[in-house]
């Protein structure tokens, strides 16, 4: 299958008050085209900053991709100039966001900030330009769409103005769309309408998607493979059927435990104990260490790789012994 | 809109009539009254009482107040006591200089202080920042006074850049249409008369506009770092718009509202007269018209000229308030 994006040792730190803070650490994953993959793991786990990264579009200051590769349609984005960025922005790459409420501009009409990626993109006339969004709009399902062309994001619900993010997001049929919990602002029934959308249009659009969300439920739902993250590092990397079958990485572990199951009739839930360590100060060895409960005497010391077991890439030591006895012999 | 706007200009009332009532009490518990700076200080005291009664200020104050109530109704603002002119004639020759004095400082100040801005907001921490904001605190700071004296006398006495003084140099004359002497030079089709106007107007304007650039600059750049954080900056470059449209168009909309706000009310306190400027540049305006009016105590002048700046100050705030509704479509009124 071919790779639409390859993302390569990324490592994105912040740098304030002296410090600095490693919020993405080596992130590997790669992606396939027309695949949706889902980046789980805790609030604060380095989900959005990942995603920002590929978009190249890490506030900085405070923010610096220090090293890594993150090769999109075969070419390295980090080392494009910002001009050639903006190309890919919006147009092969596309983003839509957390809270619809606030990632649409309250002072410019829907059709405007539609209207403006065929602008920067596109040599379109206008009239085509408000055709195609219009034709958008009612993908999304948006009802009455000519008229609410002319609409102020205030004038939309929620859920209606992530869908409009979507229509802008897919304006141009982009390879790439990564979702940054972009349901995780809404109900539940809205949730589950917008997950259909998205479902439904990367279907008909063949486009691959960055599912990112701190709900294994939706990962279930809508993703082929799955990369959990902690702690700004990946921990488990591996299709959505083994993982919930049969997690292996204790945090993987975990955080199954701690969703309620359907099919289970599981008792009591089980949430991880502790929290997530001060990224500015990471332990010295495995960064789940003072939370795991299958910890060894060398977690606290040494780092585990990211490595890779036939059917996943895991990085913890339990496994690195496995992996060192496959190797010797 | 029409409905509020109605309702606004009725609120107007009521304001009217507690700013005059206010400046009429103000005024006549000033010790001193015009009589003795028309007699002098040695008038007998016959003469003094003849023409107090002439001036109906033997009255009670209710009753001169109701007066001037009744004559302001009429549209009549009452003649000076001083000049014997009517208030209205005598302010249609200094307001226009005020107006078009302030138009141009509150010109220089809002295009100056939002590029500052801006510009700081982008860069922030940057030299250009901490210097713009540097000079932005002494600008609010910086005695008017002497900083109108500095002007001169850099640019008229040691660089001979820029008149000193006054509106027009005495060579020309133009007829009068609306005493705004860029827009009179340019209908008489005198050139050489506007380019002098224009210079006139410059260190005045410069002088003025110093406190609102300040606080213009300084309002912008806040306004637009709360604005760069917010997430639509973020959709708006995801969407791969170059910097410059971000900034001008996304967050400059969005972060001119709370600028507005400053604007109106600097323009406000400007055209209520910049008595110091006026007075450095000799600039015939009602700064100085109000400050020679209180000193002599001549109160139609006051009354009269305060009531009208009232007036034009709130109507400012609404035109301001309907601008609102232009910029942030969120903003409807009832
Ligand atoms: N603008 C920023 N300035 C400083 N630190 C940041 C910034 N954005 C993110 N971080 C750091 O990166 C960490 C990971 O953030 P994020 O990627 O948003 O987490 P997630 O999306 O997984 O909840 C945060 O906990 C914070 O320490
Ligand atoms: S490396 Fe050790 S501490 Fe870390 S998850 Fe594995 S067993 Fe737990
Ligand atoms: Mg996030």
């Amino acid at each position: 299958m071919e790779k639409i994006l390859e993302v390569k040792d990324l490592k994105t730190y912040f740098y304030s008050s002296g410090k600095e803070i490693r919020a993405v650490d080596g992130v590997t994953f790669s992606l396939n085209r027309g695949e949706i993959l889902g980046i789980v793991g805790e609030s604060g786990s380095g989900k959005s900053v990942t995603s920002l990264s590929i978009m190249r579009l890490v506030p900085s200051p405070p923010g610096k991709i220090v090293g890594g590769e993150i090769i999109f349609a075969g070419e390295d984005l980090l080392k494009l100039s910002e001009k050639e960025m903006r190309k890919i922005r919006g147009e092969k790459i596309s983003m839509i966001f957390q809270d619809p409420m606030t990632s649409l501009n309250p002072v410019f009409t829907i059709e405007e900030q539609l209207l403006e990626v065929f602008r920067v993109h596109k040599k379109l006339s206008k009239k085509d330009a408000r055709e195609k969004a219009i034709e958008l709009l009612k993908k999304v399902g948006i009802p009455e769409a000519e008229k609410r062309l002319k609409s102020y994001p205030h004038q939309f619900s929620g859920g209606m103005r992530q869908r409009v993010m979507i229509a802008m997001a897919l304006a141009l049929n982009p390879a790439l769309l990564i979702a940054d919990e972009p349901t995780t602002a809404l109900d539940v029934t809205i949730q589950a309408q917008i997950l259909a959308l998205m479902k439904e249009l990367q279907k008909e659009y063949g486009t691959s998607i960055i599912m990112i969300t701190h709900d294994l439920g939706v990962v279930a739902e809508m993703c082929h493979r799955v990369l959990v993250m902690y702690a700004g590092r990946p921990v488990e990397f591996a299709d959505v059927k083994t993982l919930f079958a049969n997690p292996k990485h204790p945090y993987t572990i975990g955080l199954l435990n701690s969703i309620p199951r359907l099919n289970e009739q599981k008792k009591r839930l089980t949430p991880i104990e502790g929290s997530p360590p001060d990224l500015g100060n990471l332990p010295r060895g495995c960064a789940f260490y003072p939370r795991c409960s299958f910890k060894q005497e060398v977690c606290s010391e040494v780092k585990p790789d990211f490595r890779e077991l036939p059917d996943r890439k895991i990085a913890c030591h339990l496994y690195q012994g496995v992996l060192d006895d496959a190797a010797a012999s | 809109m029409v409905n509020y706007i109605v309702r606004r200009l009725l609120q107007l009332i009521p304001v009217l009539f507690g700013i005059t009532f206010l400046t009429f009490m103000l005024i006549h518990f000033i010790p001193g009254d015009p009589v003795t700076v028309i007699l002098g200080e040695h008038a007998s005291p016959e003469r003094a009482a003849e023409l107090r009664e002439q001036l109906g200020l033997n009255d009670p104050l209710y009753k001169q107040y109701l007066k001037f109530l009744n004559n302001l109704l009429h549209g009549d603002l009452g003649r000076s006591i001083i000049t014997h002119e009517k208030v209205l004639k005598e302010l249609a020759t200094f307001f226009p200089a005020t107006v078009e004095l302030t138009l141009a400082a509150m010109f220089i100040a809002t295009v100056v202080g939002i590029a500052a801005g801006v510009v700081a907001a982008v860069k922030q921490y940057s030299w250009f920042d901490n210097l713009s904001m540097l000079g932005a605190l002494t600008g609010v700071s910086m005695p008017i006074f002497w900083l109108g004296l500095m002007l001169i006398y850099l640019f008229a006495q040691v660089l001979g850049w820029l008149p000193p003084s006054a509106r027009l140099s005495i060579e020309y004359s133009v007829p009068t249409v609306t005493n705004l002497y860029l827009i009179d030079t340019l209908l008489a089709g005198n050139w050489a008369a506007f380019k002098d106007a224009l210079a006139h107007l410059i260190l005045p304007a410069l002088a003025l506009g110093t406190i609102p650039m300040s606080i213009i600059a300084r309002m912008t750049r806040s306004s637009m770092l709360e604005v760069l954080r917010q997430d639509y900056i973020r959709t708006a470059r995801a969407k791969g718009l170059g910097e410059a449209m971000v900034i001008l168009k996304h967050a400059l909309k969005n972060a001119f509202l709370p600028v507005l706000t400053v604007i109106g009310l600097q323009f406000g306190y400007l055209l209520g007269g910049a008595v110091m400027t006026e007075t450095v540049f000799s600039w015939p305006g009602v700064g100085r018209y109000i400050y020679q009016a209180i000193m002599a105590r001549d109160f139609p002048v006051v009354q009269g000229s305060i009531t009208i700046i009232a007036l034009i100050f709130v109507l400012i705030n609404l035109i301001v308030d309907i601008l609102y509704t232009v910029i942030d479509p969120r903003i409807r009124y009832q």
